[in-house]
């Protein structure tokens, strides 16, 4: 009888402290596009930097699991010129109607130091699928003021368009691009 | 952005493999000098003035990833495919038969390789299938046209209206947002010229029959890629691809009395008006802005 009622009083703690369980599960968040940024910027005619965003980014990440998967709208580029837009989403650029989404997908994370992480994934941009190693840097973490949790991380990372197919115009418009990715999660 | 280098690598250059390929070929030549042979010679001089300008200027596509190749890139073998069924002697019916069927082949093979992201991830399967199958029909009508076009007019005009076309369409693709595929319409312009230039020397219809086997893959390939991957209107490409027709109008009598230059120039200037009707709203409808190209 004794050994039921403590069995019981076990069994109604266990049931009574589930953020203990959520505690050890691994924490995923879903991008929150409203607080999330692509920009990048390409060397113009070698005197400056032109600078541009993607505004349709979406994905998820877990710094627990290791994940990090974002897809990107190629549509949704903005440069502040109408007419720059339409060439860039045209045939010489990245031909938005063939390749409608550029995609990171992380394989490896690596901790490199106090919320520095070595990222290794698989980039595809323009057709065409390259591994890529990136330096993320998690900035915070923290309770929003609707009951949420948020996290946040930021990349910046260089790469060469014309290793992606992308070769036109290359003198006008550098081959070189940065890019500059800010990623605000919610907790699902 | 145009540069004179990129300027000469898109008229010269295509014009003058176009010429050298030639000349090297007819003085080569060893057998009798029937139309056919010339035509085939001609159309393979085309091919290759307008290949070498596409690699040249825009590099040979990356042979392991040819299934994310875009459409523009395919077009370079579509041209080539052309030049080799121009190669086909149609003197016999069964050989006019079997180089329809190969064109119906190379066009609804050409149209499902160009048209891969839309059938993968925008069309049902029955969608995809009444699309190539329409755009077959089309395509291959218009070629059938073109023939009898090229039957019923004199070689230089017809020559001459195919150099027109090609120029109006680099217009309209270069102001609807790809300099690239306009680029290759001048490609097909200079080389045009040159063998407009030929024409007038020696051997016009074989030379106007091997720009009309190649001529209107790669017409209708840059018009399929402005339309579909780029935001060039269907009524442009529709007002751009009958404009050859607009040759036709020596059948009307007062034009039929006239000489054959004053001939020529009338059929020239219908042509070049149908362009015009096809361009210059685009071009008042382009607003400076402080993008200049890149």
């Amino acid at each position: 009888m004794k050994s039921t009622k403590i069995l019981c009083i076990a069994a109604l703690l266990a049931i009574g402290t589930p953020t203990a369980g959520t505690a050890l599960a691994a924490e995923t968040f879903e991008v929150d596009a409203a607080h999330s940024s692509v920009v990048f910027r390409a060397k113009h005619l070698g005197v400056s930097y032109a600078y541009g965003r993607f505004n349709d980014i979406s994905g998820s990440f877990s710094f627990d699991d290791a994940t990090l998967d974002i897809e990107i709208k190629t549509d949704s580029i903005d440069t502040n010129s109408k007419d720059r837009d339409k060439h860039l989403k045209g045939p010489d650029f990245f031909n938005v109607k063939q390749f409608p989404v550029a995609k990171f997908s992380a394989k490896e994370f690596t901790k490199r130091g106090d919320n520095v992480y070595k990222v290794t994934g698989d980039m595809a941009f323009h057709g065409v699928t390259k591994s890529l190693d990136v330096t993320l840097e998690r900035v915070g973490s923290g309770e929003d003021p609707w009951g949420g949790y948020r996290s946040g991380f930021e990349v910046i990372f260089n790469f060469k368009r014309s290793d992606f197919g992308m070769t036109y115009g290359t003198k006008g418009l550098g081959d070189d691009i940065r890019v500059m990715v800010s990623v605000e999660g919610v907790r699902k | 952005m145009f540069t004179i280098g990129s300027i000469l690598m898109v008229t010269a250059l295509p014009a003058a493999v176009t010429m050298t390929v030639l000349l090297v070929a007819r003085a080569t030549r060893s057998s009798k000098r029937s139309e056919p042979c010339t035509a085939a010679l001609a159309a393979l001089s085309v091919a290759a003035g307008y290949g070498v300008a596409h690699v040249v200027r825009h590099g040979w596509p990356a042979l392991d990833s040819w299934a994310q190749w875009e459409s523009w890139q395919w077009l370079l073998w579509f041209v080539v495919a052309a030049a080799a069924l121009a190669s086909f002697r149609p003197s016999k019916p069964l050989w006019t038969w079997t180089l329809w069927l190969l064109r119906i082949i190379l066009v609804s093979g050409g149209l499902t390789i160009s048209l891969r992201p839309y059938w993968q991830h925008t069309w049902d399967p029955a969608a995809a299938a009444r699309w190539i199958a329409c755009l077959t029909g089309a395509f291959c009508l218009y070629w059938f046209l073109l023939d009898a076009l090229l039957e019923k007019t004199p070689a230089a005009s017809s020559t001459l209206s195919v150099l027109i076309v090609a120029l109006g369409t680099g217009i309209a693709l270069v102001l609807t947002g790809s300099q690239r595929l306009a680029e290759l319409a001048i490609n097909l312009g200079s080389i045009t010229a040159v063998l407009s230039v030929m024409c007038l020397r020696n051997e016009p219809r074989p030379l106007a029959k091997g720009i009309f086997a190649v001529a209107p893959v790669i017409l209708g390939g840059l018009w399929l890629t402005g339309c579909f991957y780029s935001e060039t209107k269907a009524l442009t490409i529709g007002l751009l691809a009958a404009a050859p027709f607009a040759a036709w109008i020596w059948n009307l009598p007062p034009v039929s009395r006239l000489g054959p230059a004053a001939l020529t120039t009338v059929r020239l200037v219908a042509v070049l008006a149908v362009v015009l009707v096809a361009v210059v709203p685009l071009i008042l409808a382009f607003t400076p802005d402080p993008y200049a190209g890149y």
